[in-house]
């Protein structure tokens, strides 16, 4: 994405609010604990969006798919859309365990 | 005019009467604590995560939602779908992205957090202007939901609606603010998912009938919509009092009259559905010899699964038609969905009502698992809505509460008062949202005068009572068209005038002031003028032909997010200043 990464100039500037006195307590470790922490809060939207942008993709390159019977006589239009709805929930629920932004 | 035929249903007045009443006093109460702009503008901070997790739940499921992608799922199945699935994907962005920064940096306003680093007149003054806009163009499918139900609830024309949404909102916005609009978020998300759970358990406990669809006949015609054949392996029982003994066709499926599955679990109701034949109606317009134009309702028969995949309506034909511009118009609604919901102003605030950032993490995570469940029962509220026998082929806004009416005048009237109820909630959090930004924003920071707090709150309440009156006004002009349709384009115009600019100003550490409001301006000028010379807006708003729209396709998120966020960073890059400049 480059919003996370440093070097790219997307710093996430939030690291100087001054209620976060713990992210400026060390140079170099709050360094590594926020680019893992951001790392897993990207892995996650990426995840989402690649699930959310595949059923796009399908709908536009090759919408017959769609019509396709995956489970239970239902299509795959319906589950997948399904899906999108119960993996955000998932994602949600996965969000809890990870630190505080910024 | 169905207003002129519907009869009074006085268990429906009495009910309505009831939730208006509690509404009220439930804001009379709670408004002795919004006296100061903290309980105004965020409810004192002092939300619990919980309450306001519904709340956002509340806050989101609006008229579009409950009325609009019923409607749109009822007339073309799928296609209303998809706008559930977008709705809810946005909700990650939000919760990933800006929740915790916002709730951080954030006061009482969208242009809090987005200036908190520049404390610029213009970044403000953009994002006052980005926030009436959005909440305005908000606003107006909330009254078009409004307008439809007061119809077959109450027997009164659509402008009734209107009105009463208008003056009873400014009553609950003047008074009490955000700390009653949070607790009638509160009970109108909890009652509408509720019940709506219990409308689609009665949908699943009825099953499918066959029925014949009926003749053609003039627009508006009530009470269609129905099964026509059933596959054969789904016949359960026969009508009552008679044996189950139905003619099979050579093509598997059962078109006697009467035969019925009885009652579905949630997967084999969309399995039956989809290996079914079921009459959707259309309808064509069509001028005579004098100018008059006249409407044609008529049965189309399609199969099940057919109706189960995206591309029957209007909006989304495009994917079947191998047109590139249709395609890209598609995509382009389904980006401003995901894009859009972490640039609603009314959202953003709603932050600002928990005391912390782990309460707003908290209170998103609710707010995803009631919006979502929603969102899942819509598929079956519309389908059951399709094939039960009660559209009204003239308003698909009406087909949920007219589904209900098909179970009793008791369920309808519940669910057709929490239905407006849900509009009251959204247009309450609208026009706090639109009256912050003018108290806060544009009298404190752009004109340089800072009245005292409760000054502040004045000021705020009357803006409010001009947002709520620009509302009904724009709710009666345009009252034809299907809210979720309209809410895409408030979707849109948000993820194009405010996501570029909130990413910029809470990630991009190069970010300058002038670069903020570039990017808030383009993305909301070059969207909104999109919008207004697209083809739906030409052939649906002004009721000229499409093909001679000025844009290629409708949407116009795909084009102006970018162009906002360019425009923004070649700015900020150009304004940077010379100490920046490593």
């Amino acid at each position: 994405m480059g919003i996370a990464g440093t070097s790219t100039g997307f710093a996430p500037i939030l690291r100087t609010v001054p209620d976060q006195p713990a992210a400026r307590s060390s140079a170099s470790t709050p360094d590594r604990h926020q680019h893992r922490r951001d790392w897993k809060r990207w892995a996650l939207l990426s995840l989402y969006i690649a699930a959310y942008g595949g059923f796009i993709g399908v709908a536009v390159t090759a919408p017959a798919l769609l019509a396709t019977i995956v489970i239970g006589g239902i299509n795959l239009a319906v589950v997948w859309g399904f899906a999108l709805i119960v993996l955000a929930f998932v994602i949600a629920l996965a969000a809890l365990r990870l630190p505080e932004q910024g | 005019m169905l207003a002129n035929t519907t009869p009074t249903d006085w268990v429906s007045v009495g009910v309505f009467g009831a939730f208006t009443v509690a509404v009220l006093v439930l804001s009379s109460l709670l408004g002795r604590r919004a006296s100061s702009a903290k309980g105004y503008f965020a409810a004192h901070g002092q939300i619990g995560w919980f309450v306001n997790g519904i709340a956002f739940a509340g806050d989101y499921l609006s008229a579009a939602s409950f009325l609009g992608i019923c409607g749109l799922i009822a007339f073309w199945g799928y296609d209303g779908f998809l706008y559930s699935i977008g709705y809810l994907a946005g909700w990650i962005v939000a919760l990933l992205v800006v929740a915790e920064p916002i709730r951080r940096l954030g006061k009482y306003t969208f242009a809090d957090a987005l200036n908190a680093r520049f404390g610029s007149r213009l970044v403000t003054l953009a994002a006052a202007v980005s926030t009436l806009l959005v909440s305005l163009f908000y606003l107006i499918p909330q009254m078009v939901g409004a307008g439809a139900l007061i119809k077959p609830l109450l027997g009164l024309p659509s402008w009734v609606g209107v009105g009463l949404v208008g003056v009873v909102v400014t009553v609950i916005v003047t008074t009490a603010g955000m700390v009653s609009t949070t607790w009638v978020q509160f009970i109108k998300g909890g009652l509408l998912l509720s019940l709506c759970a219990i409308l689609a358990a009665l949908i699943l406990g009825r099953g499918f009938e066959v029925r014949a669809p009926g003749p053609a006949r003039e627009a508006p015609a009530r009470n269609v919509g129905s099964v026509v054949a059933l596959p054969a392996w789904a016949i359960m029982e026969g009508p009552p009092g008679e044996t189950a003994n139905f003619a099979v066709d050579p093509d598997g499926l059962v078109r006697t009259e009467g035969a019925r599955t009885g009652p579905l679990g949630p997967i084999d109701f969309l399995r039956v559905f989809s290996a079914s034949d079921v009459a959707a109606w259309r309808t064509v317009s069509a001028k005579d010899d004098t100018g008059a134009v006249h409407s044609m309702a008529t049965p189309e028969t399609i199969h099940g699964d057919v109706l189960l995949q995206p591309g029957n309506s209007p909006t989304f034909r495009g994917l079947r038609s191998g047109s590139i511009l249709d395609r890209v118009d598609f995509v382009s609604l389904m980006l401003a969905l995901f894009l859009g919901t972490a640039s609603l102003p009314h959202i953003l605030i709603r932050y600002y009502t928990v005391s912390d950032v782990r309460s707003a993490r908290l209170s998103t995570v609710v707010g995803i698992g009631a919006i979502g469940s929603f969102y899942i029962l819509t598929l079956y509220l519309g389908l059951g809505a399709m094939t039960g026998g009660a559209l009204d082929t003239s308003d698909s806004n009406m087909s949920a509460p007219l589904l209900a009416r098909s179970f009793g005048s008791v369920l309808f009237a519940l669910i057709s008062s929490v239905a407006f109820f849900t509009v009251l909630g959204t247009v309450s959090g609208l026009v706090l949202a639109g009256s912050g930004a003018v108290a806060r924003d544009l009298v404190i920071t752009v004109l340089g005068r800072t009245p005292d707090d409760h000054a502040q709150v004045r000021i705020a309440r009357i803006a409010a009572l001009a947002l709520g009156t620009c509302a009904m006004i724009l709710g009666l002009l345009f009252k034809d068209l299907n809210a979720s349709f309209l809410v895409g384009w408030a979707f849109n115009i948000a993820a194009s005038a405010n996501l570029p600019a909130l990413l910029m100003a809470l990630f991009w550490k190069r970010a300058t002031k002038e670069g903020i409001a570039t990017a808030i301006i383009v993305g909301l000028s070059s969207s909104l003028v999109w919008v207004l010379l697209s083809k739906d807006a030409f052939e649906k708003v002004y009721g000229l032909p499409g093909a001679d729209a000025w844009m290629p396709f409708s949407q116009p998120a795909l084009v102006t997010i970018p162009l906002g966020a360019v425009a923004g960073i070649l700015v900020s890059l150009a304004t940077r200043p010379r100490t920046q400049q490593v």
